[in-house]
C-alpha cells in the first residue's frame, strides 16, 4: 500500500472538487492503478487521463511525479511507472 | 503596401501639435514585419544615445502588425519607448481590442514625439485625427478617463489607452491601461505622462486587406486546429483556455519556484488561497481578446464574499497572484484581486508590488520603521498596507515617493537594502524563482527590457512530442538535450531561438499565450498566414532572421547606452540563495549559460555585445558602424 499526495490543477479540480488529497494505492502501485483508483471516485477521471483506444496517457494531459523527492518530467514508463510511498503526483 | 499593412504611420508632435500621416516605408515593413520590429528600428534611429526618457527626445510608439484585425488571433497592440526606470530599451504589449481598431482606422503605428504644453488626448476616427484638450481628464483614474472618453466620443465601442495618476506623476512603475483593465508597456505610463499625453481614443471602420483570402483561411484553420482545446497536444491549451495562467501558480509552488516574501522563500504555504481553485467561485464570466480562439484566458470577476464583496474587474493572471500574493505573504485571492484592480485604476504596473515587497522586507529587517512608512505596519500579509502603499506610490506621497521608481532606486535612496532589491537592469524582478527553472534564469539575465518573461515565453523548453520531425533542423537547438528544467545543456541556443521567434510573434501582434503545442515551434502556419495576408513570400528562415535582427537591434540600443555582460545578470539573492521545495538546493550556474547564449548569438563573450560580423549578417551594417564610432563594437579575436 502506497500513500500518495495527489495535486489537481485547473479543470481537473472541476472533476475532483478539491485541489489535492491523499490517496492510498494497493501494491504493486503504478500510475495506472492510481488513476483507476481515482476513476472509481470520480467518474470522468479515468477517461480524462487514459486514452481508451491506445490505453496510454492522453497526449494533451500531463502527469508529473516526484521519484526521490524531486519533480521530473513526464514519467518515462507511462502508466506502468511505479509510484512510491510519499510521492507527490500532479495531474493537469 | 496594398495588403496586410495599413500603409500609414501617424506622427504626432506634441510640442507643436502637428499631426503628419507618412507612408509606411516598404523596406521597413519587409525587414521588420510590424509592431515591435518596426518600432525597434524607429527608436534606434530617432532616439539618440543618452536621451532623457522623460524629455522631448524620447518617443513613445503604439504599434500594430500586418495581421492586426484579421480573425486569426492578432488582437494585440504594442508599446515601445526608452524606459525611465532602466534608461534602456522598453517594449511591451497588451490584449483587448485597441490594436485591431487602430489598424481599422488605417495606421500601422503612432509615433508620439516632443512634449505638449498642456494635457491632451489623441482622438482617431479613421482619417479624422485630432489632439484635444484633456484638462478635464488630468488627475483622473484610468476608469474615470475611459468613461469620460466614451462620453466625449458618444460611442461605447471606442477603444481607449490611458494613463492614471501614476503616469501623470512620472512614477517609473507605471504603465498604460486599455479601457479598464488591459495593462501594457512597463514604465511607459511615465513617458506618456512626461509628454502630457493622457489618452488615445480610436475607432476604425476599414477592414484589413488580405492578398489571398483562400490561402489565409487555410493558414487560419491550421492554427485554430492546433489551438482547439480538444485537439491540442499541449496540456496548457485547455488549462489556459479555462483558467488562464492562474492555473500555473500551484505548479510553480510544487517545484519550489514561487517567489515568496520578496523571494526569501520559494514555496508559499498560502498558495492555495490565491490559486485558480480559490478564484473559481468569484468568476462571473469568461473574457477573451479580439477574435481569440481560446475562450476564457481572462475572466470577469465578482468577489462573492468577505471584506471586498461586490468588487468587480478583469484580468487576474499569475503575475498578480505572485506579485500581490506570495511576494507579500498575502494568501487571499480577493485581496489580490483588489490590489490588481486598484493598480489598473491608478495606472500602476503590476510589478509595482516588487518595491512594495522590498519595503516589507526592509521593515522586517528594521531598515524601515513606522517613522519612515508614514505609520504603516508593513508586516507580511498586511493587505491594507499594500493598498495604501499602491495609492501612495501613484501619488508620490511620503514613502510612496521612495518606492515609485522601483526597488533598485528605493534602496539607493534609503542607502540600505540593495542586496534584496530584486531587479534586472533596474526593472523590477519577475515572478518565477530563477533557481527553479534555468531557462527562466538565463532568459531574465539577457533580457533587453530588463525583466520580462514574455520576451522568451514560455519560460520552459518545448515538449518534444509537439515538434514535427521535419522542422527540427530549423530550430538551432536540440530539444531533447534542452528539456531539463535544472540543466544547462542547450539552454543558450534554446533561448536564442525563443527570443528570436517571440520577436516575430510580437511583430505580427500575435498573442504569445496561444503560441502553443505544435505552433510553439512550427512557424509554417504563420509563414503561410503572413505571406497570404501581405502577398509577399516569406520563408520559415526569413521570419527567424527577422526575429534575430530585431533582438540584435534592441540589444544595440542598450549597448549604445553602455550595457555590457556585467548587466546580464539576475538579482544577487538568486545567485547566493538556493531554491527550496521541489528544487531544493538548486543554484543556477549563470555564467556558463551566458557563454553558451553569446556563442549561439555570435556575440562577444567578454562584453556580451553583438559583433560586426553578426550585425552585418543581419543587414545592420549601419548599427555596427555606430557602435564602432562609440568604441562599443567588440574587437574581433583575430585582430
Amino acid at each position: 500500500m502506497a500513500n500518495l499526495r495527489c495535486i489537481y490543477l485547473g479543470y481537473i479540480t472541476d472533476i475532483t472538487g478539491k485541489p489535492e488529497e491523499d490517496v492510498n494505492v494497493p501494491d504493486p502501485a503504478t500510475l495506472l492503478s492510481l488513476i483507476e483508483s481515482l476513476g472509481s471516485r470520480y467518474p470522468e477521471f479515468k477517461d480524462t487521463f487514459i486514452d481508451p483506444k491506445t490505453q496510454k496517457i492522453v497526449a494533451s494531459r500531463q502527469i508529473l511525479v516526484t521519484p526521490g523527492g524531486k519533480w521530473t518530467g513526464p514519467p518515462s514508463k507511462g502508466l506502468e511507472t511505479a509510484v512510491e510511498e510519499g510521492m507527490r503526483v500532479l495531474f493537469w | 503596401m496594398v495588403f496586410g499593412w495599413a500603409g500609414t504611420i501617424l506622427r504626432v508632435n506634441l510640442s507643436d501639435g502637428s499631426i503628419r500621416k507618412q507612408p509606411l516605408p516598404e523596406d521597413l515593413a519587409r525587414a521588420y514585419i510590424g509592431g515591435r520590429g518596426m518600432a525597434a528600428r524607429i527608436l534606434y534611429d530617432e532616439v539618440p544615445a543618452g536621451a532623457d526618457p522623460l524629455g522631448p527626445e524620447n518617443k513613445f510608439m503604439v504599434t500594430t502588425g500586418p495581421l492586426s484585425g484579421t480573425p486569426i488571433g492578432c488582437g494585440r497592440v504594442g508599446f515601445t519607448g526608452k524606459s525611465p526606470q532602466s534608461g534602456l530599451y522598453m517594449e511591451g504589449s497588451a490584449g483587448g481590442f485597441f490594436g485591431p481598431e487602430l489598424h481599422y482606422a488605417g495606421y500601422d503605428l503612432i509615433i508620439f514625439e516632443g512634449i505638449s504644453p498642456k494635457p491632451v488626448y489623441l482622438s482617431i476616427f479613421d482619417s479624422d485625427v485630432s489632439l484635444n484638450d484633456a484638462s478635464h481628464l488630468w488627475g483622473k483614474t484610468t476608469s474615470e478617463t475611459y468613461q469620460g472618453l466614451v462620453k466625449d466620443f458618444g460611442d461605447p465601442d471606442v477603444q481607449v489607452r490611458s494613463i492614471g495618476p501614476a503616469g501623470e506623476n512620472l512614477v517609473n512603475v507605471s504603465t498604460t491601461i486599455g479601457n479598464l483593465h488591459r495593462a501594457g508597456g512597463r514604465s511607459l505610463g511615465a513617458v506618456m505622462g512626461s509628454k502630457r499625453l493622457k489618452a488615445i481614443a480610436v475607432r476604425g471602420t476599414n477592414p484589413t486587406k488580405i492578398a489571398d483570402a483562400k490561402e489565409f483561411r487555410k493558414a487560419m484553420d491550421e492554427i485554430f486546429f492546433d489551438l482547439n482545446m480538444e485537439n491540442s497536444i499541449d496540456p496548457f491549451t485547455k488549462q489556459f483556455g479555462i483558467y488562464g495562467s492562474m492555473v500555473i501558480l500551484r505548479y510553480f509552488n510544487e517545484i519550489g519556484g514561487l517567489a515568496t516574501r520578496n523571494a526569501q522563500q520559494s514555496v508559499f504555504e498560502g498558495a492555495e488561497g490565491i490559486s485558480e481553485y480559490a478564484a473559481k467561485r468569484h468568476i462571473l464570466k469568461p473574457k477573451a481578446c479580439f477574435c481569440c480562439p481560446i475562450p476564457s484566458c481572462s475572466h470577469w470577476l465578482s468577489i462573492k464574499d468577505g471584506p471586498y464583496v461586490g468588487l468587480e474587474g478583469e484580468g487576474i493572471q499569475t503575475t498578480s497572484q505572485v506579485a500581490f500574493g506570495a511576494m507579500l505573504g498575502i494568501s487571499s485571492f480577493a485581496a489580490v484581486a483588489k490590489a490588481h484592480f486598484l493598480a489598473n485604476d491608478l495606472g500602476l504596473d503590476l510589478y509595482a508590488a516588487i518595491p512594495v515587497a522590498w519595503a516589507f522586507e526592509a521593515y522586517q529587517r528594521g531598515i524601515l520603521t513606522k517613522k519612515e512608512t508614514d505609520g504603516l505596519d508593513l508586516t507580511w500579509g498586511n493587505e491594507e498596507a499594500l493598498f495604501e502603499l499602491l495609492r501612495k506610490i501613484a501619488y508620490r506621497e511620503g514613502i510612496g515617493d521612495v518606492l515609485a521608481d522601483g526597488s533598485k532606486k528605493a534602496a539607493e535612496r534609503i542607502g540600505k537594502g540593495s542586496e534584496f532589491a530584486l531587479h534586472v537592469k533596474g526593472m523590477d524582478y519577475e515572478i518565477i524563482h530563477p533557481n527553479a527553472v534555468y531557462t527562466h534564469a538565463l532568459g531574465l539575465a539577457v533580457n533587453n527590457v530588463g525583466s520580462d518573461h514574455t520576451a522568451y515565453y514560455p519560460p520552459y523548453p518545448p515538449s518534444l512530442a509537439a515538434i514535427p520531425a521535419e522542422i527540427l533542423g530549423e530550430l538551432g537547438f536540440d530539444p531533447k538535450k534542452a528539456a531539463g528544467r535544472l540543466t544547462t545543456e542547450e539552454k543558450g541556443p534554446l533561448l536564442k531561438w525563443s527570443y528570436d521567434s517571440r520577436a516575430v510573434l510580437d511583430s505580427l501582434e500575435f498573442c504569445l499565450f496561444i503560441s502553443r503545442g505544435r505552433i510553439y515551434t512550427d512557424f509554417r502556419p504563420y509563414v503561410k498566414a503572413l505571406s497570404a495576408a501581405t502577398g509577399i513570400d516569406y520563408s520559415f528562415r526569413d521570419l527567424l532572421q527577422i526575429g534575430e535582427r530585431i533582438c540584435n537591434l534592441e540589444r544595440a540600443f542598450n549597448v549604445r547606452e553602455g550595457t555590457q555582460r556585467k548587466d546580464d545578470t539576475i538579482p544577487e539573492r538568486f545567485l547566493k540563495q538556493p531554491a527550496e521545495g521541489g528544487s531544493a538546493g538548486s543554484l543556477v550556474p549563470l555564467d556558463k549559460m551566458l557563454d553558451d547564449y553569446y556563442r549561439a548569438r555570435g556575440w562577444d563573450l567578454r562584453t556580451g555585445n553583438p559583433t560586426r560580423k553578426t550585425l552585418e549578417r543581419l543587414g545592420l551594417k549601419d548599427v555596427a558602424d555606430d557602435l564602432e564610432k562609440m568604441g562599443r563594437l567588440p574587437i574581433p579575436e583575430e585582430a
